[in-house]
């Protein structure tokens, strides 16, 4: 079930009346029942892998705990890795792998027997990544004891299925979720009228400014060919706040809708935009998957306490594989190698050079010229350089599926491109290109800025009005964000007097209904 | 929990006020820019016509009232007319119109309404959410819809999806559910003219047609374009699918008053004669017509045509007095006459018409 369709508009009212009518001793049962339900709406045939998750966690942990010898306890930890990642590693990965062994074999003019449609057909269980990292941290905790195992199957399934954060994340704990869960949290107006603001502010960022923004990043996309240098920045920027507010906007209603049922869900994004360096944007852009790889990865392999070497591969380690959770593409895993890589320079910059001339008059002046807004402008310029390369994959896809002659933006039904395809073959593009064949263009143009000529087209491809509406909101959202500071949101509005929040309420709710896109679109992170 | 959803109530209703308020300044076409192009020109001089057209695709695509002006002229017969036609309207659609043209732009000249009796109520799921198909979800045309549906005959569960597409389309329309911005946009063009929609001679008749290039004259939109050039080309290449198409639609023009029932057709001929007094009343005559290559057949319209008086009908569906307008040479696709089609179609027209109207000598 998507937040932003009409069904949810049903379900969640109806939850809720369900939900605190009932016994605290047994929510969990309408919290299980929910979440199954609100993942069945969207994929009826994956919601057994969800189970298989939950049961194979279950007796792992409870196993692992029941063991006093370490051996055994990483035998059930192991179990637990393997069924959960052998899930993933079969819907998400084995395709990429396979492509990439048979590419292997045909350069050396070798027989592969594997076809690629073996893998092609496998689709994705939607929110698979997320659930099964958040079941893994509980079996990973467990087995480190830093959470006890959860003997009552129903409560443990209700953790794994809880519906708010079962598909989009934010990737939580057991430790933060079920005691919560368990916990007898009465109806408390104020405390569901703070989630119901949450909700509102999700639902803005996400149909009105992200969905917009895609107009204007897609566009660049699929003008590749046209589009010069300052097209491309400001495009990337559409782009890196499309997928912000995008991505924010569904942690906002998960949090929102965690908060109205009393159970408190841990933030997800920070104004990553404002982060001063890359080690800071890692600590504000999704939170709860950073923290999780930070935990379970980066300080297995020794996080900051190894040698310069050694910090510098676990630095490009973590991130290049940050990449891979995000998708079986070289794309993506190269943009977030990029990240890692620059992570791993600054470390160095920090270490062999900051760190040297601290105490001199040298570091005074750096620090005159190179004042903090400037190490947010080129945190945020680094961050997008790194993210145009992450939608050429599915852009290129899209890109070679095109008509000639028609708009990239205009939806042909399904049917049509199919007879096209069969009737008028003539009218698609018979040169299929590549990722890298896109990338390497923007990149290029990045570095070699000649005269705006496509800007004025790019800004003015959806109407002036439309420009307007992206910028204004845009603008919008950064200022309160900034004003507000480490404030929530809900908390901010909540605090407003009476009319002004009420107008405030009315602003939003008109912005939604008004000029956002509505039933237009899925959420950017579905795709993980 | 009474307070929380009385609150969200509360807020729910200002917003709807608001939103409805701001409805209120726009027209009932501002999201069909054929319409708005064709009232535009209209609306210039209006007392020039004395004939209009009102249906969809089948009147904008087929009537030529230059045709069956210069027809008619042989006879003595004056008669000067404007096709308002636009794809995909149905019945109630062209009805509303009509009503709402007459109203807002006097025309002291008019002395005839042509109406077809083509696509009852029924939804076109590709129209769902679209600016064409909202903006005239009014209350009034949604009453008309429903109560059409609700005395059909088909299977409930079908008109009730055809109910709850009305009902969300109104919703979008009074609400401004996503639309504000279109309809804003269309402030900005509230008075163009797209000669394009308005044909050749200006009389807001358009055929479809191929050029030499395989591309459709006068295509509206970009994708409208690769829809019809796709829909030909399958027409040309399936003559069994036309035939399959044909002999659907003569079953339900020669069984019609086998399957209907009356009940289902009284509120539709309620309609018909509503509008035949009412505008009888001001000097005007209402002719429904039924027209060929209906696409969902002539089971209602065939029982509701016969119901009507004999002067202010004629039928140019007939398969057997024109079997030529159901043959591929004259057909673009299963559901529309090509150019040579629709001049024949209006030569047709004034001929039926001619007997109609021509003073008896």
């Amino acid at each position: 079930m998507l937040f932003n369709s009409f069904h949810f508009i049903f379900f969640f009212p109806i939850f809720i009346v369900l939900y605190f009518n009932l016994n605290h001793k047994h929510r969990w049962k309408i919290l299980l029942a929910g979440g199954y339900y609100f993942y069945f709406w969207h994929s009826p045939k994956f919601f057994y892998f969800l189970f298989i998750s939950t049961v194979v966690d279950y007796f792992s942990a409870i196993y692992m705990d029941r063991q006093t010898e370490q051996n055994k306890r990483k035998l059930w930890l192991a179990f637990s890795l393997i069924c959960n990642l052998g899930i993933l590693f079969v819907f998400k990965y084995a395709g990429f792998v396979n492509e990439n062994i048979k590419d292997v074999f045909e350069f050396f003019n070798l027989h592969y027997p594997v076809p690629d449609t073996v893998f092609k057909k496998l689709i994705m269980p939607v929110g698979i990544s997320f659930y099964t990292f958040q079941s893994i941290s509980y079996t990973l905790d467990v087995y480190k004891g830093i959470t006890k195992p959860e003997k009552h199957f129903g409560y443990f399934s209700s953790f794994v299925a809880f519906w708010p954060t079962l598909i989009n994340g934010p990737i939580e704990r057991a430790n933060n979720i079920l005691p919560q869960i368990k916990a007898a949290v009465d109806y408390d107006y104020n405390r569901v009228k703070l989630g119901f603001i949450r909700i509102l502010w999700g639902m803005f960022k996400k149909v009105v400014i992200a969905d917009r923004l895609a107009f204007y990043a897609d566009n660049m996309y699929f003008h590749y060919n046209e589009v010069s240098g300052w097209t491309i920045i400001f495009g990337g920027l559409a782009f890196f706040f499309q997928v912000y507010c995008d991505f924010s906007g569904y942690s906002d209603i998960a949090i929102g809708c965690a908060k109205v049922l009393g159970i408190n869900v841990m933030e997800n994004f920070r104004t990553p935009y404002l982060s001063k360096s890359l080690p800071d944007f890692w600590t504000r852009w999704h939170i709860s998957l950073s923290t999780w790889l930070t935990d379970y990865v980066f300080y297995f392999l020794g996080a900051y306490k190894s040698s310069t070497g050694k910090v510098i591969f676990n630095l490009i380690f973590v991130l290049t594989l940050c990449g891979l959770w995000h998708g079986a593409n070289y794309p993506m895993i190269i943009s977030f190698l990029g990240i890692g890589v620059l992570m791993a320079i600054r470390f160095l910059w920090q270490k062999k050079v900051i760190r040297a001339i601290q105490p001199s008059n040298t570091y005074k002046l750096y620090k005159k010229y190179f004042p903090e807004w400037m190490h947010i402008v080129v945190t945020l310029s680094l961050v997008v350089f790194c993210f145009i390369l992450f939608r050429t994959h599915v852009m290129t896809s899209i890109y070679n599926n095109r008509i000639i002659g028609l708009p990239l933006d205009v939806t042909i039904p399904a049917d049509v491109t199919a007879l096209i395809k069969q009737d008028i073959p003539s009218l698609l593009d018979t040169n299929p290109i590549h990722w890298y064949d896109m990338a390497l263009a923007l990149y290029t143009k990045i570095f070699f800025i000649t005269k705006a000529d496509y800007f004025k087209e790019w800004l003015f491809a959806f109407g002036r009005l439309n420009a307007f509406l992206a910028i204004s909101y845009l603008l919008f959202l950064i200022g309160v964000e900034y004003k507000i500071g480490k404030q929530k949101i809900e908390d901010a509005i909540g605090s407003l007097s009476k009319p002004i929040r009420w107008a405030t309420y009315l602003f939003i709710l008109l912005s939604i209904v008004w000029f956002g896109e509505l039933g237009s679109s899925t959420f950017v992170y579905f795709q993980f | 929990m009474k307070k929380l959803f009385s609150n969200i109530i509360i807020l729910g209703l200002l917003a709807a006020a608001i939103s409805v308020f701001v409805s209120w300044f726009f027209p009932i076409y501002w999201g069909d820019n054929i319409q708005l192009t064709k009232i535009n020109h209209y609306k210039q001089k209006p007392n020039q016509y004395n004939a209009l057209f009102f249906g969809g695709s089948l009147e904008y695509r087929h009537v030529s009232p230059e045709i069956i002006k210069s027809e008619l002229a042989k006879k003595q017969i004056y008669l000067n007319g404007f096709n308002f036609g636009v794809d995909s309207h149905n019945f109630i659609q062209a009805i509303t119109e009509a009503d709402y043209v007459y109203d807002h732009y006097k025309n002291d000249s008019l002395k005839y309404i042509f109406v077809s009796l083509s696509t009852e109520a029924y939804l076109s799921y590709q129209n769902l959410h679209t600016n064409k198909l909202i903006c005239w979800m009014k209350a009034s045309t949604i009453d008309k819809l429903l109560s059409v549906l609700y005395y059909q005959t088909d299977h409930l569960a079908f008109r009730l999806f055809c109910a709850r597409g009305y009902l969300m389309s109104w919703g979008e329309n009074a609400f401004n559910f996503g639309k504000l911005k279109d309809k804003i946009k269309y402030l900005k063009i509230k008075n163009d003219i797209d000669t394009i929609s308005l044909g050749k001679n200006l009389d807001g008749f358009v055929p479809l047609e191929l050029n030499e290039k395989g591309q459709v004259a006068n295509p509206e939109t970009e994708i409208s374009k690769y829809v019809l050039m796709v829909s030909t080309i399958e027409y040309k290449k399936r003559a069994d699918s036309a035939n399959w198409f044909n002999d659907t639609i003569f079953k339900t023009y020669f069984d019609a008053n086998l399957h209907a029932k009356d009940k289902d057709v009284d509120y539709l001929y309620s309609l018909c004669d509503n509008m035949i007094k009412k505008y009888a009343a001001k000097g005007i005559k209402v002719i429904f017509y039924l027209p060929a290559r209906v696409p969902f057949g002539y089971t209602q319209q065939m029982t509701v045509y016969k119901r009507l008086p004999e002067e202010n009908k004629f039928d140019l569906a007939n398969p057997k007095k024109y079997p030529e307008f159901y043959e591929t040479k004259y057909g673009f696709d299963n559901f529309h006459l090509n150019k040579a089609g629709a001049e024949l179609y209006s030569y047709q027209f004034a001929k039926e018409l001619e007997k109609l109207i021509a003073p008896s000598p």
